[in-house]
């Protein structure tokens, strides 16, 4: 038997991480069916994107990250304008399906994209160097509600800049880097996961899913390292999943003890078996280090 | 290099995301059922410190979790950002745990086996030292040795020896040497040297 393609075996693990997550926290079965086909098929999509060769040229300068300065920074993501109507094309079956409730707004999107009326290449070069009110800008000449917009191209950029931290991650890995935002991009983690016989603290990118280690006793947000300002809370008898919380910053990061697991490897469903601890942290008055697909919560 | 950090710093959901799961059509009614059966009887709170191992002088770096709310220690664990340790432990030091005021087997009265017994006794600590302080007496004013064969003072007692543990610190280990000095003693070891 021959191995699956890449693009399949990594929607394989997908799979494998949403069935045990909906075996062991049922409750958020309807959230994982819901994202299933869009994070599937964003997989697939990843898996099909040709590296640049050749890989060996690749550099990063130590100095620019002794400073701080990300490798790349989200900007500095290059996103093949040409592929970006395809990707929506694939892409939005598995949102209509999954997002009932954005169903007709993603078919007014869909027309704009169509028509010609919406400017997807400038979208996304605002929505990456954060310039969110010229996103919404674009968003209101198409009639396509902002928020929405928002999310969509999010979805669209993310096999691409995955790909890209996959790429120029491991010429990171000998270089030092002490902070608790992405040495790729530069966004906050929305992961914190303990790995390795020794339980070292890895921190995972919410924006590129690149991981990087950090502080275990340190909080990645603000630098906060009084740790009687900082506590944990998880369920009875389910202590490897954590939430993580700083008084001075007020702000959380989920956090999952993978030591006694045989893979060590995360997938992009990960922190959807956690979606409790989300809201018991938001219900304490902490919000998210990192806004996620699934962690903005109504009261 | 003209770059501010808050360049490099995205702001929480800026990319993509900030839209409600709601706003999705996505019901929250199970997972939010969930976590309120967590937050009600279930739910656990801890807090993390940081100490150095008490056995030996190496110094590894112990992260040590306590519950919020009794303040007992659960879990101890190396430190795996400690540049002495990277998160691994000796057997003694990864048995830390069974030191703490949590391990209800942790021996906290004296118990004395006498010369030949099969048997342990409970003793008060005011017994014990008084008891070590009247045998050791007794010992060196046996033993104690003033004038070696050729006539010279050596004021020396040697038949006690004494080995200092590890895990004591320089400055505990001046006057106890200094003690044991006092009383001739010439057999002075230390752990780290055995």
């Amino acid at each position: 038997m021959s191995d699956p393609k890449p693009q399949e075996a990594g929607a394989s693990r997908i799979l494998a991480e949403m069935e045990r997550i909906k075996r062991e926290t049922p409750s958020v079965t309807n959230i994982v069916e819901a994202f299933e086909g869009l994070l599937l098929e964003r997989e697939r999509i990843k898996g099909e994107i040709e590296t640049p060769e050749p890989e060996s040229a690749l550099t990063t300068d130590p100095a620019r990250l002794s400073k701080g300065i990300p490798a790349v920074g989200r900007a500095g993501f290059a996103i093949p304008t040409s592929r970006l109507k395809d990707v929506y094309y694939r892409l939005a079956p598995a949102m209509i399906k999954g997002f009932p409730g954005v169903r007709p707004k993603l078919e007014v999107l869909g027309r704009a994209f169509n028509d010609g009326s919406l400017d997807l290449e400038a979208a996304i070069k605002h929505l990456l160097a954060d310039r969110q009110n010229q996103v919404e800008k674009i968003a209101r000449a198409a009639r396509v509600k902002p928020d929405i917009f928002s999310f969509v191209l999010g979805q669209i950029v993310r096999p691409f800049v995955e790909k890209e931290a996959e790429r120029i991650g491991p010429s990171l890995s000998d270089l030092h880097w002490d902070k608790g935002y992405c040495p790729v991009c530069g966004s906050w983690p929305s992961l914190s996961l303990l790995k390795g016989k020794e339980g070292r603290r890895w921190l995972k990118c919410s924006f590129c899913s690149h991981e990087w280690t950090h502080l275990r006793t340190a909080c990645p947000f603000c630098e906060n390292e009084d740790l009687e300002t900082m506590e944990y809370s998880y369920a009875e008898k389910r202590e490897g999943e954590r939430v993580e919380v700083c008084h001075k910053c007020k702000r959380y990061v989920l956090s999952l003890d993978m030591r006694d697991r045989l893979d060590q490897t995360t997938t992009a469903a990960t922190s959807i078996g956690l979606i409790h601890l989300d809201i018991i942290a938001q219900d304490k008055g902490f919000v998210p280090g990192a806004v996620t697909d699934w962690n903005v919560l109504d009261k | 290099m003209g770059v501010t950090r808050r360049e490099f710093l995205v702001i929480s959901g800026a990319v993509g995301a900030g839209i409600g799961l709601s706003a999705l059509g996505i019901d929250m009614g199970p997972t939010r059922a969930y976590a309120d059966s967590v937050k009600m009887d279930k739910l656990k709170t801890a807090k993390q410190t940081t100490t150095i191992c008490p056995y030996c002088a190496v110094g590894c770096g112990i992260i040590c979790s306590s519950d919020a709310k009794t303040n007992q220690i659960f879990n101890t664990e190396g430190d795996p950002d400690s540049p002495i340790n990277e998160g691994a432990l000796c057997a003694k030091g990864a048995a830390l745990y069974q030191t703490t005021g949590s391990n209800p087997n942790r021996v906290q009265k004296v118990l004395y086996r006498a010369p030949n017994s099969d048997k342990w006794q409970e003793k008060s600590w005011d017994w014990a030292i008084a008891e070590i302080a009247k045998r050791v007496k007794a010992t060196r004013d046996k033993d104690f040795i003033e004038k070696n064969a050729k006539g010279q003072v050596v004021n020396r007692l040697e038949s006690i020896a004494h080995v200092g543990s590890a895990a004591l610190d320089n400055e505990e280990c001046w006057p106890l040497q200094a003690v044991m000095r006092a009383l001739g003693l010439v057999w002075i070891e230390h752990q780290a040297r055995i």
